[in-house]
């Protein structure tokens, strides 16, 4: 009787204030992470946890590994790759939050298993320094000017890479991209696993070019005065990678998780997205003046039909491979 | 005899333990999860990359051990002035646990298009124009292994009786004679198993080829990694571990042919250096000195410009700031983590390499092991058995990081063992000294030099590993290697670059440590 008098007292703040859990990737945990956290904590007098395990792929990873017995009630940084993944793997409870009819059009996965919190574009990003002329479409990128001028990432290994070549399937079709890869080949002067071999080689002047985001230009000149690198708007439209939050279907608080999901897409949260994640918030807030100032607009946007990835994405990793590799 | 019989039984049990355990559950786990069959079509569509990178990892080992032997020869046969001889020893370890992206850093800076040697070649209308080529992956895998060979052979080179040369120059033997008819037989085991060690890092490569390279070509690792992380199928992925575990384990297998050379101590034969020896000396170590040094240098330039120390300002202002945690718990978690891990390891691979060194073929086979298996494999493995076991997984990050040093290790202290008389062994058995007393009294001791190294480098290793202690740890830990991908993956590559100074300056400094106190002592 002692003893369980002697647990029921250990268990009862855990029991009063209860705790969630949250998983995500792990620049997350240092950025907004630690902003809202404190946000959240106070609202509801609840302990919230965020861990990372590496990478959002890695995080996902993490989730189907442990199965019933995962720690997590949230899901939060899948893009809409992973997304697909994790819908696939039945990991995720759905949820329609209040607020989804305010997110911005074209970003919402139609099932609700997860909800948009912040998004952004790729670009071809360039050293303004010594390219003068720079792209605007993809036909610019094959000009003969730029032979082994330009760093893509390994869309096998990154998902920056990833998004970069299902945006040239987005333009240029299943079939056209191939085509397309095999005269770009000619200017790629290498292919990098990850964004920050290729930033090195950007910044160390060993490429000109680089995969990167639309807001490059905006986040090198708050915090470093400087508009060196620069974005280019291609006419063919862009390709948006979208980040997602979702209950995890192991929770056990539903109730808590779905705050959390509502309190993503809370002004207070959305406000904080554009200079802690570089992305664009998914409902009307106002936008930092470096954002309105050093992030061009997109007026087209680029997708790729979700079943048509989930069904042929390895091929189209195999094809690329065959290509780029040249065997 | 029979006493005998069962005191070898209960020594080779802790380390078959120790490997079950922390090796081969964790890949049976996943097995037991996820394994759907597939091998056998898959080895066909990859074959072809297994053959080109079978191909690949003999040739870029081949070329790493030939450069090591050249610094080993210098170090173990040449009165090098003891500033080189430390610098040399010191250096030609870190090279080896490096992360990829200062590596990449290195080689764009010494190699690439505006890099040091095209800015001094450009006023003689010279270029050079090596990167993103196969002879760019072979620089690449020299570079990070030709330390393998320096720690593993030239270890024993060092240790090798210089009475026995003095005898053949007395017969009238040459210095290649004396090499190649005293000297190389009696290291043949070590040669081999530093040629084996870095063709099986060649083979599993995943930095190098990829940034050094490229696209085409990749490795099974590489292949790994998109079906582990990126598409998260197991099945696939866990197959073409298989595959690499057969390959791996079948190489060392053939390698084992000479396990039983014993190498006869003493005081080392060292002779004058001339031209040539600082030749073959100079020579090798440039692959690693260059690109490594320009790597460490990398840290104190800011943004793409000039040298300075502003990068180390934004790291101690802004940088750990943004991490949430200081320095000095940063610095005492990758520390501790390490001492750690390195003890565990040297601990196991002290029976294990006792084994393999007497010829059990099969203890060296299971040692190069780890090597096929990638961290992240292993750590989904560990993820299991914390699940079914209910350990903490950041307790297990210290036996994760001991199985990855595994490998190498066992390397060091196999060619330890074989400098231990056999009649020592025996002597001390007729004694009745018993087992503890005689590990303790007699082997340690004349084991030092090659466990203080080991266990630096398996601290090394450890400071190193990324994947594992990412997939691993609980909110509130961090190490060095992890601060660095932290501040990469969000855009602080200034103050990420400084903090890997940091890290790669520790490295160094415990190598140098180890390195002369090991100097005294000779």
């Amino acid at each position: 009787m002692v003893k369980r008098l002697f647990i029921a007292v250990l268990l009862l703040p855990v029991l009063m204030f209860g705790e969630l859990v949250v998983y995500t990737y792990d620049s997350m945990v240092s950025g907004l992470a630690r902003k809202i956290e404190p946000l959240f904590e106070k609202k509801y007098g609840v302990d919230v946890k965020f861990v990372s395990f590496g990478d959002a792929g890695a995080t996902l990873s993490k989730v189907i590994l442990e199965g019933k017995k995962t720690d997590a009630d949230v899901i939060l940084g899948l893009d809409q790759n992973l997304l697909l993944k994790a819908k696939e793997e039945g990991v995720l409870f759905p949820y329609k939050p209040s607020r989804y009819k305010e997110i911005k059009k074209g970003l919402l996965d139609e099932e609700f298993f997860a909800v948009p919190f912040d998004y952004g574009a790729i670009a071809i990003v360039y050293d303004s320094k010594v390219i003068k002329d720079p792209p605007k479409s993809f036909e610019d990128l094959l000009k003969p000017e730029f032979r082994r001028k330009i760093v893509v990432e390994d869309p096998r290994t990154s998902s920056t890479g990833l998004a970069f070549l299902l945006w040239t399937i987005g333009v240029y079709g299943e079939e056209g991209f191939k085509e397309y890869w095999q005269k770009l080949k000619d200017n790629l002067l290498t292919v990098t696993p990850g964004w920050d071999e290729a930033f090195e080689m950007l910044e160390n002047g060993e490429a000109d070019m680089m995969v990167s985001y639309l807001t490059d230009a905006a986040y090198s000149y708050y915090y470093y005065k400087s508009l060196r690198y620069k974005p280019a708007v291609f006419k063919e439209g862009m390709y948006v990678q979208v980040e997602y939050v979702g209950i995890c279907r192991f929770t056990d608080d539903l109730d808590l998780a779905k705050k959390f999901i509502d309190f993503m897409l809370s002004d207070e949260v959305q406000q904080l997205i554009p200079l802690s994640q570089w992305m664009l918030p998914v409902v009307k807030v106002k936008l930092p003046d470096v954002f309105e100032k050093y992030v061009p607009e997109v007026d087209k946007v680029v997708t790729v039909d979700a079943e048509l990835v989930k069904k042929n994405m390895k091929r189209w990793l195999k094809e690329w491979e065959k290509i780029v590799s040249g065997y | 005899m029979g006493k005998d019989r069962f005191r070898v039984l209960m020594g080779a049990l802790p380390p078959l333990f120790y490997l079950s355990f922390f090796l081969f559950l964790p890949i049976a786990l996943l097995v037991h999860r996820f394994y759907t069959g597939g091998v056998f079509e898959l080895l066909k569509e990859y074959s072809r990359l297994v053959y080109f990178n079978l191909f690949q990892a003999s040739l870029s080992a081949f070329i790493a051990t030939s450069l090591g032997l050249m610094i080993s020869y210098i170090l173990a046969r040449k009165r090098l002035p003891q500033f080189f001889r430390s610098i040399a020893s010191a250096v030609s370890k870190v090279s080896f646990v490096i992360p990829g992206v200062s590596m990449a850093v290195g080689f764009f800076l010494l190699l690439g298009r505006r890099g040091f040697l095209n800015t001094i070649l450009a006023p003689l209308g010279l270029r050079v124009d090596i990167l993103y080529t196969f002879w760019a992956v072979i620089i690449g895998h020299a570079f990070y292994n030709i330390p393998v060979t320096v720690f593993i052979a030239g270890n024993a080179w060092e240790k090798l009786d210089g009475r026995l040369i003095e005898a053949s120059k007395v017969d009238g033997a040459g210095p290649w004679r004396s090499f190649l008819k005293i000297e190389l037989p009696l290291l043949a085991p070590s040669i081999i198993a530093s040629y084996l060690l870095s063709f099986v890092y060649c083979f599993t490569s995943f930095a190098v080829v990829m940034i050094l390279g490229g696209v085409r070509y990749s490795t099974l690792e590489v292949a790994i990694y998109m079906y582990m992380r990126n598409l998260q199928e197991f099945n696939v992925a866990l197959a073409l571990t298989f595959v690499q575990m057969v390959i791996v384990a079948g190489v060392a297998m053939s390698s084992s042919l000479f396990s039983m050379v014993r190498v006869p101590i003493g005081s080392p034969h060292r002779t004058r250096m001339n031209t040539l020896s600082w030749f073959l000396f100079f020579v090798p170590l440039s692959f690693i000195a260059f690109p490594l040094i320009l790597s460490m240098l990398s840290g104190f330039i800011y943004r793409g410009g000039s040298f300075s120390l502003k990068p180390f300002e934004l790291l101690f202002k802004r940088g750990l700031d943004f991490l949430g945690l200081g320095f000095f718990k940063i610095v005492l978690y990758t520390v501790f983590l390490g001492v750690a891990a390195a003890s565990v390891s040297v601990a196991a691979a002290l029976f294990i390499s006792y084994f393999s060194s007497r010829g059990v073929w099969f203890f060296k086979v299971l040692s190069v092991i780890p090597s096929a298996v990638s961290t992240v494999t292993l750590s989904m493995g560990y993820i299991l058995i914390s699940l079914y076991f209910g350990f903490n997984t950041i307790s297990l990050i210290p036996f994760l990081h001991s199985v990855l040093s595994i490998p190498i290790v066992v390397s060091i202290l196999d060619g330890g063992w074989r400098t231990v008389p056999n009649e020592v062994i025996e002597a001390s058995k007729v004694d009745g000294a018993s087992s503890v007393v005689r590990l303790f009294k007699i082997y340690i001791p004349l084991l030092k030099s090659f466990i203080l190294r080991a266990f630096a480098f398996s601290m090394a290793i450890s400071f190193s590993d990324l994947g594992g202690v990412l997939m691993l740890s609980e909110r509130g830990f961090m190490t060095l290697s992890m601060g660095v991908y932290r501040l990469m993956g969000s855009r602080h590559m200034t103050e990420a670059k400084a903090l890997n100074t940091i890290l790669m300056g520790l490295v160094l400094m415990i190598f140098l440590l180890i390195e002369s106190t090991l100097g005294e002592e000779d």
